[in-house]
């Protein structure tokens, strides 16, 4: 599961580098998300430009990943296809969720783990 | 692991001109069958998902046709892999069959039988933060005509998805 991490005003991005977040990759995913989001920042931005699909597998690991950062940690959701956002709009996640339609310009910072 | 590659049968026919493997493309959709199969791997369901994609993209179908046959796809795959199938490995037989106006899809396994009129009929409140359970649902907004039918041991469901479907945005 590959990630870049970065940071912009504050915010920790984290730019996912998968076409794919689905039923296969879910569990990598959350434990991808744990150990980026050892980097400071909030609230935590997922880009997901890379993203070309998402199944109902990625958008629970999503919200697992959200749960996992806890309320003083807001994950919000950056640049959704048209096929991932169709699963936010139809399960009404999307009203759950900050959702940017363009991810912030990120200063890189090293990877983890 | 054995390498199942060479047990994935794949045919693709059309009653139009075109190569072998490629589906047929001259004005509307095309008429254009896709026969295949995988093991119930999460890994080999998504490698046969990516094989739909890419046949769907070279029939130039709609997109928005297409993003709702992957999201459907999808779904009802990974269900029978580790629902139907479970702990034990099984194969999935998928068909396709492009019509003028709508895409006929079925699906069969050999899994545990189940009841699909039970599923999805409401999506989890999104305030509940729910990790599972938008799976049947997301079947049930996108796939029209769902049957299912059980028959000496075979799961098979079918469902189409019309063409210039747009999926309903769900209410509360």
């Amino acid at each position: 599961m590959q990630m870049t991490v970065g940071e912009a005003s504050g915010a920790l991005v984290i730019e996912l580098c998968e076409t794919r977040l689905d039923a296969a990759v879910a569990i990598r995913f959350k434990d991808a998300i744990r150990s980026a989001t050892t980097h400071p920042g909030s609230p935590v931005i997922l880009n997901l430009s890379k993203v070309e699909f998402m199944d109902s597998s990625g958008l629970g690991a999503i919200v697992g990943a959200m749960k996992l950062l806890g309320p003083e940690r807001p994950l919000e959701i950056a640049a959704l296809s048209p096929g991932v956002r169709k699963v936010f709009r139809l399960t009404r996640m999307d009203t759950v969720f900050r959702i940017h339609d363009c991810p912030p310009v990120a200063q890189a910072l090293p990877a983890t783990g | 692991m054995p390498d199942d590659t060479d047990k994935t049968a794949e045919t693709v026919a059309s009653n139009r001109t075109g190569t072998p493997g490629t589906p047929a493309r001259q004005g509307g959709l095309g008429f254009s069958r896709l026969a295949t199969q995988c093991r119930s791997s999460l890994t080999e369901v998504r490698a046969l998902l990516q094989r739909v994609d890419a046949y769907l993209c070279a029939t130039h179908a709609p997109d928005d046709w297409r993003e709702d046959m992957n999201i459907i796809l999808a779904e009802v795959l990974s269900n029978i892999a580790r629902h139907g199938y479970a702990h034990e490995q099984g194969l999935i037989e998928l068909e396709i069959q492009m019509g003028v106006d709508q895409l006929d899809c079925c699906v069969s396994d050999h899994g545990r039988a189940f009841d699909p009129d039970i599923m999805g009929r409401g999506a989890p409140e999104p305030t509940l933060l729910r990790e599972g359970g938008y799976g049947w649902f997301l079947i049930r907004s996108l796939a029209h005509g769902l049957t299912y039918q059980r028959a000496n041991g075979v799961n098979c469901l079918t469902f189409h998805v019309p063409v210039g479907h747009r999926a309903a945005v769900a209410t509360p």
